[in-house]
């Protein structure tokens, strides 16, 4: 059970930073692990607890996509 | 006098290094879980009270401890005046309550100092291995014969096999011992040495992340929005040519395609669905003012919903879903300041003002009926969260970080009362 945020930082990589309900407070901000930058604004969605979709357009203007199975991220 | 936790360790006089636990004691010791008592020995032999082994697990599993959970249960104290430990006993069992380690006795009674047997030990030892993880516990086979019949207690006797069966009583010479019968702090401090040294051989063998991502193609002149009604199902949407919506969607095994919606976007859409067949879309359409417009996707077919507000210039709004039936939207207002309205039904017609500088779109994002959590990038370019708990907003709060992009929120969470309750009773 948490929430999570993203955003793009000043060097163009994703960021992430959790609340975490059991835990009672903020993750630090993480770093997406990732092989490419992006411009604009993520979207990211859930459908259960152990699932995040994240999305981000690249520079090439195409949308990317990974997502994170609950304890890793996978493409 | 508890005496758990803060270790000091210099070897215990009554533990020698003859001891059949001494390995172990001395590993929980010097990581801080377990300690001597005030007159610096051990008493290995000496039984354990329920609520000090539920202070013992919580730290061998490393679970956090929020000073503000509540307790369920009445017959422990929270806290015990008499321990140096604030969080001592009522945080500890609440946590392991949390994390589903104990039932309790009751739903609302923990027995909290009787001597904790040796069946319920390794009840709560494999339900918090299971938990962080699932799958390392295997189940034995067949052909495996426990020490202790499984059939002498419906409620132990499979964990008590599987726990055995796993190494986790490695050490302990069990001929004789009762199931029943109170467990030793020195057969105690076995057990979870077993147990840490089970995960962390585990955790040799984690699975690489990939820095790679997916290209879902399309040409994109906006961000993206993104919606799920469930397992296996992903919607997302882009300005693209043609300054119009574009749709795509995954159904588990491959993407549909860039589908043009038709619908003229001046700016970055925002999607939600509140359940299976469900999906509501908004975007930005400038035209002298800036409106949010809407349309949803239901029994199949898409059905327009006209503009819904106005916001400022060059701003793009935000929807999240508190309930089936339920769509709470935030635009910048035009006046300034974060806008929100809600729909049941009928949107409401005017913004509340939750105020603020709002440097981005808004993401929003509930995980319960009830709470709202919205998110912008703010002053300083940090991220700035304000929530909704059912009957007021919190104000807006500082998360930090150097952000060149607004923001993308999503709650995690499984939709039983029973998570639903916890959170209750976390939060007040």
């Amino acid at each position: 059970m948490s929430l999570d945020v993203f955003a793009r930082f000043t060097d163009n990589y994703i960021y992430e930073r959790s609340y975490s309900f059991s835990a009672g407070g903020w993750s630090e901000w993480t770093r997406v692990p990732s092989t490419m930058t992006f411009q604009g604004d993520p979207a990211a969605c859930s459908w259960g607890t152990n699932r995040i979709d994240l999305f981000a357009v690249g520079s090439d203007n195409h949308l990317y996509h990974k997502w994170w199975n609950g304890s890793t991220w996978l493409t | 006098m508890v005496s758990l936790g803060l270790a000091v360790t210099a070897g215990f006089p009554d533990v020698t290094a003859e001891h059949p636990y001494y390995g172990a004691i001395n590993d929980l010791a010097s990581r801080g879980i377990i300690s001597g008592k005030p007159d610096g020995k051990f008493y290995p032999d000496y039984p354990v009270m329920r609520q000090q082994f539920a202070k013992m697990i919580v730290k061998t599993m490393g679970h956090p401890v929020p000073p503000d959970i509540e307790c369920p249960f009445t017959d422990v104290l929270d806290p015990d005046p008499t321990s140096t430990d604030p969080l001592y006993p009522g945080k500890y069992v609440a946590v392991c309550a949390l994390h589903g380690i104990t039932l309790g006795k009751t739903e609302t009674t923990f027995d909290p100092y009787s001597s904790i047997q040796r069946f319920q030990v390794l009840s709560m030892v494999v339900r918090a291995v299971d938990e962080v993880r699932p799958g390392l516990l295997v189940t034995p086979p067949g052909s495996f014969t426990p020490t202790w019949d499984p059939a002498a207690s419906p409620q132990h006797g499979l964990n008590a096999a599987r726990a055995e069966y796993n190494g986790l009583l490695a050490g302990i010479n069990l001929t004789g011992l009762d199931p029943f019968g109170p467990m030793s702090r020195g057969e105690i401090a076995q057990v979870l040495h077993n147990v840490l040294v089970k995960i962390e051989s585990s955790t040799t063998t984690t699975t690489t992340i990939s820095p790679v991502w997916e290209n879902v193609g399309g040409l994109c002149f906006t961000s993206p929005a993104a919606a799920t009604w469930g397992a296996n199902r992903l919607d997302v949407f882009v300005g693209g040519p043609f300054d119009h919506l574009w749709h795509n969607s995954w159904n588990g095994t491959s993407w549909f395609g860039w589908d043009d919606l038709g619908d003229i976007t001046t700016g970055d859409p925002d999607a939600v669905s509140w359940g299976p067949g469900r999906i509501d879309v908004v975007w930005p359409f400038a035209s002298g003012a800036t409106q949010v417009r809407w349309k949803y996707w239901e029994a199949g077919a898409w059905h327009p919903g006209g503009t819904v507000a106005f916001v400022a210039a060059d701003t793009g709004p935000g929807i999240c879903s508190q309930d089936e039936g339920r769509l709470d939207l935030f635009g910048v207002n035009p006046s300034g300041g974060l806008g929100h309205r809600s729909y049941a039904g009928a949107w409401e017609v005017a913004w509340e003002n939750l105020g603020g500088l709002i440097l981005s779109n808004p993401a929003a994002a509930s995980w319960a009926f009830g709470r709202l959590d919205v998110f912008v990038r703010g002053p300083l370019n940090h991220l700035w969260h304000n929530s909704w708990n059912g009957t007021s907003w919190f104000g807006w709060d500082d998360l930090g970080g150097t952000l060149a992009s607004g923001p993308a929120a999503v709650a995690r969470a499984p939709q039983t009362l029973d998570v639903f309750r916890c959170l209750c009773s976390l939060h007040g």
